[in-house]
């Protein structure tokens, strides 16, 4: 099948399907009545998100992945500047790269 | 809340060299996206429409055999966890007018969600650096789509720079940021422990991405519970 073929009208639906998402959160929430327990969930729920997603590359990617993030938090915690932990992280995989480990 | 230019412009600063490290990954896709047949315009039009490596990605497969349907199933199956951002954003965010609400949340990302989160928790107030992250995102993702569907083969195997890694020591920045400027104690590690574990637990049991969905709820359900009324 030419790939071709679902086209433009097919990338409309799936964009609009996730501005769909980003949305449905925000929108939801208008919805819902406040409270101060509902509002420490949520912002704990963003720093989860988070957690989730380094913790589960770490365990994807192995020993360059953790070593990266172990490098990365060590810069963050010494400099506070998330540009020398993101260097640092860079660094370490490319160096895991560069020795075929 | 408010959301200014000021702001955006902010935000644009604070995740533009980000940014620029992550055109790569948009080379990767414009490259994967011409590499299954998919024409130069349509690639370059799916990364401006649809800003997500992950649902792109995902779709990619997909795109010989699948129906419209399968694949706006998919997209959707992996774009759940912007629910979560959306609501976790929610307690600021629903303070400005909706129309700028629905605007500004339509370039809403992993990494803008983790700097304006980190910022409203310091006591920022401008929800235009949401959408200056985003949109400063937005054009590295496009840029690189376009230079990946135009002369992708000539780049190789973008890895051995190390450039997979930059999200993750981002976010992991990020969650340190949060630690640094306000240490909240046990408020804060068990529910981080509880996501972490779930996280875990979930990488094998279920579905790609849901893990993630999975963790954001449980450790969220421990904030909850530990907060009290």
């Amino acid at each position: 099948m030419d790939a071709s073929v679902p086209g433009y009208a097919t990338i409309a639906a799936m964009a609009l399907t996730v501005y769909v998402t980003r949305i449905a959160g925000s929108e939801l929430m208008s919805r819902i009545a406040m409270t101060a327990r509902l509002e420490a969930m949520l912002k704990t729920m963003a720093a989860s998100v988070l957690v989730a997603i380094v913790v589960s590359e770490c365990a994807r990617g192995g020993a360059r992945d953790s070593l990266a993030v172990v490098a990365a938090a060590a810069l963050m915690l010494a400099t506070r500047n998330p540009y020398a932990a993101m260097t640092a992280g860079v660094a370490v995989a490319a160096a895991f790269s560069f020795l075929e480990i | 809340m408010t959301l200014t230019f000021s702001g955006f412009c902010k935000g644009f600063r604070s995740l533009s060299w980000l940014a620029v490290f992550l055109i790569p990954f948009g080379i990767a896709f414009g490259a994967a996206a011409v590499e299954r047949g998919i024409p130069v315009a349509q690639a370059i039009f799916m990364s401006a429409a649809v800003f997500s490596a992950a649902a792109q990605f995902a779709a990619l497969p997909l795109w010989d055999q699948g129906t419209v349907l399968s694949l706006v199933l998919v997209v959707l199956a992996v774009s759940t966890r912007h629910i979560l951002l959306g609501a976790a954003l929610s307690p600021w965010l629903n303070q400005i007018s909706r129309t700028r609400r629905l605007a500004g949340l339509s370039v809403l990302s992993d990494p803008n969600f983790a700097e304006s989160s980190a910022a409203f928790e310091r006591g920022e107030r401008d929800a235009g650096r949401l959408v200056g992250g985003g949109a400063a995102l937005w054009l590295s993702w496009v840029t690189g789509s376009a230079i990946g569907a135009v002369a992708g083969e000539t780049f190789g195997d973008l890895n051995r720079f190390g450039i997979d890694a930059l999200m993750v020591s981002y976010f992991t920045a990020m969650i340190l940021a949060r630690w640094l400027d306000r240490w909240q104690g046990r408020h804060t590690v068990l529910p981080a422990l509880t996501a972490a574990a779930v996280a875990l637990v979930g990488l094998h049991l279920l579905p790609a991405g849901w893990n993630i969905v999975a963790a954001a709820l449980a450790g969220g359900a421990v904030g909850g519970l530990i907060h009290g009324r």
